[in-house]
């Protein structure tokens, strides 16, 4: 897991680095081919009518700040890291918020749902709504962030019944976004980790999952 | 008949290591017994077990076999004397199994009766673990020591002479498991602790009552006796099954009997003649044991003192056994095991190696299964990696 956090961090800042050594003005540092093959394309003679080099090949801001934002994704894990069995699960939220500089807070709703083979099939739904604070950073095109809230079985268990409260902590270490025009961004998350404790007494339920994501982001300019 | 030596030639096409991972993922579900109830398996065991008691139908249940009533009446008298434990877990055990086998309608002390006799025939193919849970459920099927709870050979077990060892270990073994009954019966509590597992929260400890979880224990080997045999027309047994040498690819069918037999773990009795007929013995020896056993479960025997309940007990339940564990020489790998009409039948789906590797075996020696899973992976992250970190040629 963190071997491949690692990775995307280290993809990530090498983006973020080329993007700060080439802040957009078009110059380049001239140091490998592609840069030389720009600046002799920017500088020719004619106007040129076209979207500016810069602008499709090196990163642009998407921090997208000072503004709210609305964001539905799903996401999928297999495995339950608790009990230690195949367990797939797949989640479906929306969330919104407001994004500050670089540092934004949001609320949350997801559905989740999740199979258990340990006998036969049998599935497990629950909701949750939580609150949570997200940090961008290269340029916006890096997100961590984390959200805590209440979730409610939606199904009764062999246990417990429908309606029983817990809590959740859902956890993304680094997001990747792409930015696609002024407002839309799709965001991946390869690795997230989700904590659900829907009953917290008698026995305990806890789905501690890892859980990759994709989500798409439209944020209210 | 196909000579299985110890090294198959690797077969078929290659499998992506990704796709046979998933592929033993869910066939790891498969118990290596008659089945028990999973996602991909009809509950053999456990209908059987209900059947001896009197709650199935047809085949699985028969009024010529015989009267379990009496034991299991005094169980519940039993248990509703000394009261069904009110724990969470040991009542959601209870009502979950009543559900799923439809006995809601019997009382607390005969549901709490009927659970733990379901939750001892499962005992031996899970020890109380989730189906999914691979390692363990892994472990608990290729233990040599379990081996004789499903009435199969060691791996040490080998020729006729270990055909005779492995029948005098299932025979050990039963008597053991009604000895524990017993000695749970005269106790002042007859209640033990078993692990069960529910969907989505994992294993936790349930009361179950003791005789009856030992002797749905004791009829699992009995049952089994019925799945890892070919016998004759007598229901005489020719040839005991080899599960962990088969499954581990160092088997040789001369020396190491049948492999084991994915077909003669079903229990088709509604469309298939031949399991009907095992089904129907397997169901009479555990009713017969029961039977036989009943007396010593009285009432006034609570707390007494059991005396020599092995010799006893071998005693009681020796023509149960002697029945169920015939035995025929003479019949080996080289005769076709007397030309058994079980054998074609078992062949026809023979347990493979759960191998996670590109090819199920190779001609120079013993495959560890698995072993190549954490390399095919490797490959797949290297190849990915490789193929992100190049750098992008821009035209």
């Amino acid at each position: 897991l963190f071997s491949i956090i690692a990775f995307f961090i280290a993809t990530a800042l090498a983006a973020g680095a080329g993007a700060q050594e080439d802040p957009g003005n078009g110059s380049g540092n001239g140091s490998d081919n592609d840069s030389a093959e720009r600046v002799d394309q920017s500088a020719i003679s004619e106007p040129y009518s076209g979207t500016p080099p810069t602008e499709t090949l090196r990163l642009q801001p998407l921090f997208r700040s000072h503004a709210p934002f609305v964001h539905v994704e799903f996401a999928g894990g297999l495995f339950d890291i608790h009990r230690e069995v195949v367990s797939p699960r797949i989640l479906a939220a929306v969330a919104g918020g407001y994004r500050f500089e670089s540092f934004g807070l949001l609320g949350m709703a997801e559905f989740d749902h999740s199979w258990d083979f340990s006998q036969v099939t049998a599935t497990l739904s629950m909701l949750k709504a939580g609150v949570g604070a997200e940090y961008l950073y290269v340029l916006g095109h890096a997100r961590t962030s984390a959200i805590a809230g209440l979730t409610v079985l939606v199904d009764e268990t062999a246990l417990d019944d429908s309606g029983t409260v817990g809590w959740f902590v859902d956890v993304r270490p680094v997001s990747i976004r792409w930015g696609f025009g002024d407002e839309a961004t799709l965001e991946l998350t390869p690795v997230g980790l989700d904590v659900s404790v829907p009953v917290t007494g008698g026995i305990p339920l806890v789905l501690v999952s890892f859980l990759t994501r994709i989500g798409f982001e439209w944020s209210i300019q | 008949m196909n000579i299985r030596g110890p090294m198959s030639p690797c077969r078929g096409p290659r499998i992506l290591a990704g796709l046979a991972f998933a592929f033993a993922m869910v066939w790891a579900g498969r118990a290596d017994a008659f089945y028990i109830q999973s996602l991909k398996t009809d509950p053999c065991h456990e209908w059987m077990m209900l059947g001896v008691l009197g709650e199935m139908r047809e085949p699985f249940s028969s009024p010529g076999a015989p009267s379990t009533a009496e034991l299991f009446g005094r169980f519940a008298q039993r248990a509703d004397r000394s009261g069904v434990p009110e724990d969470e877990a040991t009542r959601a055990f209870i009502d979950a199994l009543a559900q799923r086998f439809d006995f809601e309608d019997r009382s607390l002390a005969e549901r709490f009766i009927l659970a733990s006799f379901v939750a001892g025939v499962r005992q031996p193919d899970t020890h109380g673990w989730g189906i999914v849970k691979f390692n363990e459920i892994r472990t608990v099927h290729l233990l040599e020591s379990n081996q004789r709870a499903h009435s199969l050979r060691t791996s040490s077990q080998d020729n006729e002479d270990g055909e005779l060892a492995a029948i005098i270990d299932a025979r050990a073994t039963v008597e053991q498991r009604v000895e524990s009954a017993l000695k749970l019966w005269r106790a002042p509590d007859a209640q033990m602790i078993a692990r069960w597992t529910f969907p989505h929260y994992g294993e936790s400890d349930v009361a179950v009552f003791g005789p009856a979880f030992q002797l749905g224990r004791a009829i699992h080997v009995l049952q089994d006796a019925f799945a890892h045999t070919l016998r004759d027309e007598e229901l005489r047994i020719e040839a005991v099954a080899n599960f962990t040498e088969s499954i581990q690819q160092e088997y040789y069918e001369p020396r190491d009997g049948p492999a084991h037999s994915n077909r003669l773990d079903k229990c088709d009795v509604y469309d298939n003649d031949f399991d009907a007929m095992r089904i129907a013995a397997a169901r009479d020896a555990g009713a017969g044991l029961l039977a036989v056993i009943t007396p010593e479960f009285a009432i006034e025997d609570i707390g007494a003192d059991m005396g020599a309940p092995a010799i006893m007990v071998a005693g009681l339940i020796d023509p149960v056994l002697d029945e169920a564990f015939e035995f025929r020489s003479g019949c080996t790998y080289d005769n076709d095991y007397c030309d058994s009409a079980w054998t074609p039948i078992a062949e026809s789906d023979i347990t493979q190696p759960y191998t996670l590797v590109f090819c199920s075996s190779t001609e120079s020696g013993p495959t560890a299964p698995g072993r190549s899973v954490p390399l095919g992976i490797a490959l797949l992250l290297v190849a990915a990696g490789v193929r992100i970190l190049r750098p992008e040629r821009r035209r």
